[in-house]
C-alpha cells in the first residue's frame, strides 16, 4: 500500500490508498475510472466490456491478468453464456440488481467457484492470484470466477535431494499442486493445512502443514503467531519467515529442517512437526528440529533398516571427520608427535621437508582453498564445470605439492575432510561443520589437543543452549533419552517403532497399536 | 555469559605463544637410545632417523639415520653435547630401544638409573638390552639389511623371537625400575651383540644379563634363559624346544609349545625354603628328523614325559645359574614376601645368603595336542 501512495493520481482527486478501500459503485463507469487509475501501468491487465444478454442488455466489465488465467475457460465458461444466455421464462422484464448477480452467479456461470465481493481492494487481490472478476451495471457488487492456471515446473525429481529408492516426486512453486502432492499422501481431515498471508506488497500465501492431536498444539499456536507478528513487505523463500521464527536468531547453527521431497515432509508431519511453505518456493520448511535429526537421510526409511543403520553410523563417522579431521591432524603433527606410529611419522617429517608454512597455516589456506572451488563450483553453468574440477585437482592438488607450497598428507587430509562433509544428508548440517571446523582449526593451531577440547566444550554449550520452537537442539542427548537416541543413532525396524519421538505437548505418540489415527 | 567464555578463551589463547609447538620440519626422530662408559665419562648414544621422502624409499643414495654421541659427567651433559651437534629438536617419544652398555652395567647403573626415572620423554614401555661384547653406540650404527633402523630391528627380533623360538623374555623400562627398586626380585636383561659375517654386520640376541644390586652380574646362555622363561609368572605363548627322540638314538623331535603356565608356590617347613614350581603346558608335535611312527597312545606318552624332563633340566640350570651368581631373578623374594610377610620381615635382610639355599621341586606336566597336517609319520616306501 505505502506502493501505491507514492503514486500520484490522475484525474480523481482521491489520492489511490482511499480508492483501494472504497466500495464499489453501482455505476459501471466509476469503477471502471478508479480501476483504471489502480491499474495504470499495468500493461497485463485485460479489461473487457462486453453487454449482458438481459432485458435489458446491461454493460458488464471482466477483468483479469493475463497469464495467470485459463483464457478458454474465462471465454467458454464466462462469456460465451453472459452475451448468450437470454432471460428465463420466469425472469421476463425488470429485475433487481441483486437479482440479476443471483441469477448471473447461480443460472449463468458454469465455472466451479464463483463468490461476491464488494470492494476495490478484493478485486485488486483476486485478480491478482489469477481470478477473474466480472462486475455489471448497477450492482454494487461484483462476481468473482476461480479461473486461477498458469505456467508452472511441473512435478519433477528434486535435484538437491537424491534417493535411489522411494517416491521421486518433488514439491513445487505452486502452492497448491504442493498440498495436493501432500494431501494425497495423508488421506485425514486430521491433516491441517492453514493458510495465511504474509507480506504488504507480495500477499504471499503461506500454508502451515501439520497433523492435529499429533503436533503439539500450543506449538503449532506459537508458531502462528510469531507468523502472524512478521511485518514484511514481501516474502520469497521461507528462509524469509524462519529468521523471524526461530527461538535464537542470532545463530549459525539452524534450528529447521528443508525438504522438496513430499514424502519426507509427510514423515516429519507424522513425527508431529510443523512445515511451513511458501507459494513461489518448492522448499518446505520444517520446525522443530534438533541437531541430531540432521543425521537422518530419507533414504534410510525406503532401505533395508540394518543397512540403513550402518549407513547412519558411517554418516555420524563422516560428521566426526569432516569436523574434527584437519584440526586433529594439525594437532598431531605439531604438538602430539607421540601419538603417531614411527613409520608413519617418519614418512610425515619427509613430505614436510621444505614446506614453508607451519602445519596449521598450511591446513588453513588449502581448507580454505577447498571452499573456494567448492563455492565456485556450485553456480558454474555446466559448460565450465570440468574446467574448474581440472584446476582444482591438477592445479591446487598436484601442482602445489610439487611446488613445495604444501605436504601431500595435507592434501590428503583435506580432501578426506571434504568427501566426509558431503556425505551429510542435510546440506544445513553441512554449513555448520564447514564453518566450525575452522574454529577447531585455529583451536587446535593454538593449543593442540587442549584447543580442540576447549572447542568442542564450546561447541557442545552453545548447541545445548539452543532450541527450535522449544525442542532442545541436542534433543534425545541432552535431555538425555535412550530410547529416542537409539532411534537416531540406527534405523530401528518399522515392527518395533512403536512410538513416534516425543515432542512436548504431543497428545498421541503411538504409531502402531492403542489408537493410532490421533 | 558468553562474552566471559569467549573472553577467557580468547585469554588463553593469548598467553599461549605457542608453547609445545614443534613443526615436523624443525625435528628430528631418535629411534633409539644408548647410555655406556669410556673410562670416567658416560656417552649417551642416539640413533637419529633421516626422513624417508617416499619417492626416493627404497634407493640407497642417503643413509637412513645418523649415531650421534655426546660425552659428560652425567648423562644430562652428555645428552646435552648431542644437542649442540644437531639443528633439530628430537622429539625422545619415538625411541624405539633402550641399549645399556655392559661395561656400564657392570660399573653402576646408578650413573643412569635416576635420570632415566624422572625423564618424561622416553616411554617407560620400551624394550631394554644390554650390549655383549660391543657398546650402544657400535649396536646402533649397525647398518642391517631389509630393516634399516638398527634400534626397531633389534626390538622386532626380540618379539618375534618371543613368539616363534621362545628364549628371551623382553623386558621394557617400567618392568626394569621396578625390579631394582623392590627388594626380592632382580632384573633379568636380553643381550644384544654385533655378529661379524662375510655379508656384513648383523644383530644378535645372545643371552641374558642378570643383575644384582646396582650391577651385572653375570648373564644367562641360551638353555638358562629358556628355563627362566618357563618360570614366567604369566601366560606364555609360542616357542620351539628339542627332546631326544624316543625310537633312535641321536636323533630329535621338535616340540611347539602353543601354551604354558607356571605356578610358584614357596614353602617355609621349619626354617628351610622351598620352591615348589609347577609347570603345566599343552604343546604340538613339530618335527622329527627320522621316520619313525610315534602317533600312537603309548608314544604320546613317551613323548610326554621326554618334554617333561627337558623342560625340568632347563628349569634347574637356570635356578642353579642364578643362584649361582646369587641373583634373584625369578622374583622369589617377592613371592614369599606376599605369602609370607611376616616371616619375609626376618628374612629381607639377609636374603643375599638365603637365596642360594632354596630347595626347588619341580613338577612338569606336559601335554601333546596335534601334530599338524599329518597323522602318521612320513614313511619312504
Amino acid at each position: 500500500m505505502r506502493f501505491i501512495k507514492s503514486k500520484k493520481p490522475e484525474k480523481i482527486d482521491i489520492p489511490p490508498g482511499e480508492l483501494v478501500e472504497q466500495a464499489l459503485s453501482p455505476v459501471l463507469q466509476e469503477n471502471r475510472e478508479k480501476l483504471k487509475i489502480l491499474l495504470a501501468g499495468c500493461s497485463d491487465v485485460v479489461m473487457r466490456d462486453f453487454m449482458l444478454a438481459s432485458h435489458p442488455p446491461a454493460p458488464g466489465l471482466l477483468l483479469y491478468f493475463d497469464g495467470l488465467v485459463d483464457k478458454e475457460q474465462v471465454a467458454l465458461h464466462l462469456l460465451q453464456p453472459l452475451l448468450t444466455e437470454q432471460d428465463g421464462e420466469d425472469s421476463s422484464g425488470n429485475l433487481s440488481p441483486d437479482e440479476l448477480l443471483k441469477r448471473v452467479q447461480y443460472r449463468i456461470l458454469s465455472v466451479s467457484e464463483v463468490k461476491t465481493l464488494g470492494s476495490i481492494e478484493e478485486i485488486l487481490h483476486h485478480i491478482s492470484s489469477g481470478d477473474t472478476v466480472l462486475l455489471i451495471d448497477g450492482c454494487s457488487s461484483g462476481l468473482v470466477a476461480g479461473t486461477r492456471s498458469w505456467q508452472s515446473r511441473g512435478i519433477q525429481t528434486p535435484e538437491n535431494e537424491i534417493t535411489i529408492y522411494g517416491p521421486k516426486e518433488g514439491l513445487s512453486e505452486t502452492l497448491r499442486f504442493n498440498t495436493a502432492l501432500l494431501r494425497r499422501r495423508i488421506k485425514s481431515s486430521n491433516f491441517k493445512i492453514e493458510n495465511m498471508i504474509i507480506g504488504e506488497l507480495s500477499k504471499t500465501d503461506v500454508a502451515l502443514f501439520y497433523i492435529e492431536h499429533i503436533a503439539p498444539h500450543p506449538m503449532v499456536e506459537e508458531l502462528k503467531k510469531r507468523l502472524q507478528a512478521i511485518d514484511i513487505d514481501a516474502v520469497l523463500d521461507p528462509r524469509y519467515l524462519v529468521e523471524f521464527v526461530a527461538d535464537e536468531k542470532r545463530s549459525i547453527f539452524t534450528q529447521e529442517q528443508y525438504t522438496e521431497k513430499p514424502d519426507r515432509l509427510c514423515g516429519y508431519l507424522l513425527e508431529g512437526r510443523i512445515a511451513i511453505m511458501v507459494d513461489g518456493s518448492p522448499m518446505a520448511l520444517i520446525l522443530p528440529v534438533s541437531f541430531l535429526e540432521y543425521l537422518i537421510s530419507p533414504e534410510d526409511y525406503y532401505i533395508n533398516y540394518i543397512a540403513a543403520s550402518l549407513f547412519r553410523l558411517l554418516r555420524l563417522g563422516a560428521f566426526a571427520i569432516a569436523l574434527l579431521l584437519p584440526s586433529l591432524y594439525v594437532a598431531v603433527i605439531t604438538y602430539h608427535h607421540e601419538m603417531v606410529p614411527t613409520p608413519l611419522l617418519l614418512t610425515l617429517a619427509a613430505t614436510r621437508q621444505g614446506v614453508p608454512f607451519p602445519a596449521f597455516v598450511e591446513a588453513l589456506l588449502l581448507d580454505l582453498t577447498f571452499e573456494l572451488l567448492r563455492e565456485a563450483g556450485l553456480r558454474l553453468p555446466r559448460a565450465v564445470g570440468p574446467a574448474v574440477s581440472i584446476v582444482g585437482a591438477l592445479i591446487i592438488g598436484d601442482a602445489a605439492v610439487r611446488a613445495g607450497l604444501v605436504s601431500t598428507p595435507m592434501v590428503v587430509i583435506i580432501a578426506a575432510t571434504g568427501i566426509a562433509s558431503f556425505a551429510s544428508p542435510s546440506y544445513n548440517a553441512g554449513i555448520i561443520i564447514r564453518i566450525t571446523r575452522f574454529g577447531f582449526l585455529i583451536a587446535s593451531g593454538l593449543l593442540g589437543f587442549l584447543g580442540i577440547m576447549i572447542a568442542l566444550i564450546l561447541l557442545f554449550v552453545r548447541m545445548a543452549s539452543l532450541s527450535s520452537l522449544g525442542l532442545p537442539y541436542l534433543a534425545p542427548l541432552a535431555p538425555f533419552n535412550w530410547q529416542q537416541l537409539s532411534d537416531i543413532l540406527i534405523r530401528r525396524p518399522w515392527f518395533e517403532n512403536r512410538k513416534r519421538p516425543y515432542l512436548e505437548g504431543m497428545e498421541n505418540q503411538w504409531r502402531q497399536g492403542k489408537s493410532t489415527g490421533g | 555469559m558468553k562474552k566471559a567464555f569467549l573472553l577467557l578463551f580468547l585469554l588463553l589463547l593469548g598467553f599461549n605463544p605457542g608453547c609445545g609447538v614443534t613443526e615436523l620440519d624443525k625435528a628430528s626422530i631418535p629411534l633409539g637410545l644408548g647410555v655406556d662408559l669410556s673410562g670416567e665419562q658416560i656417552v649417551v648414544s642416539t640413533e637419529l632417523a633421516s626422513p624417508i621422502v617416499p619417492e626416493q624409499a627404497g634407493s640407497s643414495s642417503a643413509p637412513d639415520f645418523y649415531v650421534i654421541s655426546g660425552r659428560g659427567s652425567t648423562v644430562v651433559e652428555a645428552a646435552r653435547k648431542i644437542t649442540l651437534e644437531m639443528p633439530r629438536n628430537p622429539l625422545w617419544s619415538h625411541t624405539n630401544s633402550m641399549i645399556i652398555g655392559e661395561k656400564l652395567a657392570r660399573q653402576d647403573m646408578a650413573l643412569f638409573m635416576d635420570f632415566l626415572s624422572r625423564n618424561r620423554y622416553v616411554r617407560k614401555n620400551i624394550p631394554v638390552f644390554v650390549s655383549s661384547k660391543s657398546t650402544p653406540e657400535e649396536i646402533l650404527s649397525v647398518k642391517l639389511p631389509i630393516e634399516p633402523h638398527p634400534s626397531i630391528a633389534i626390538k622386532n627380533i626380540l618379539h618375534l623371537q618371543e613368539k616363534q623360538v621362545g628364549i628371551y623374555v623382553p623386558i621394557d623400562l617400567k618392568e626394569m625400575e621396578f625390579r631394582f627398586l623392590s627388594p626380592g626380585i632382580e632384573p633379568l636383561v636380553p643381550q644384544v651383540s654385533i655378529l661379524e659375517s662375510n655379508t656384513g654386520k648383523r644383530l644378535l640376541l645372545e643371552g641374558a644379563a642378570v643383575f644384582r644390586g646396582r650391577k651385572m652380574v653375570g648373564s644367562f646362555n641360551e638353555m638358562e634363559s629358556r628355563g627362566y622363561r618357563w618360570m614366567s609368572p604369566r601366560m606364555i605363548q609360542g616357542g620351539l624346544f628339542l627332546v631326544p627322540s624316543p625310537l633312535h638314538t641321536g636323533k630329535q623331535i621338535s616340540l611347539e609349545l602353543s601354551r604354558s603356565q607356571a605356578k610358584i608356590t614357596p614353602n617355609l617347613p621349619e626354617g628351610n625354603i622351598i620352591m615348589r614350581i609347577e609347570i603345566k603346558a599343552e604343546g604340538n608335535f613339530y618335527e622329527q628328523n627320522e621316520a619313525g611312527e610315534f602317533f600312537t597312545r603309548e608314544r604320546f606318552r613317551e613323548i610326554e614325559e621326554l618334554a617333561n624332563q627337558e623342560i625340568k633340566r632347563q628349569i634347574l640350570l637356570s635356578i642353579n645359574k642364578a643362584q649361582e651368581l646369587n641373583s634373584d631373578v625369578f622374583g622369589w623374594g617377592q613371592m614369599i614376601k606376599q605369602n609370607y610377610p611376616q616371616q619375609w620381615g626376618e628374612m629381607e635382610g639377609n636374603w643375599d645368603e638365603l637365596f642360594p639355599t632354596v630347595d626347588k621341586q619341580v613338577k612338569v606336566r606336559f601335554s601333546l595336542r596335534r601334530s599338524y597336517l599329518a597323522d602318521k609319520s612320513f614313511k619312504f616306501q
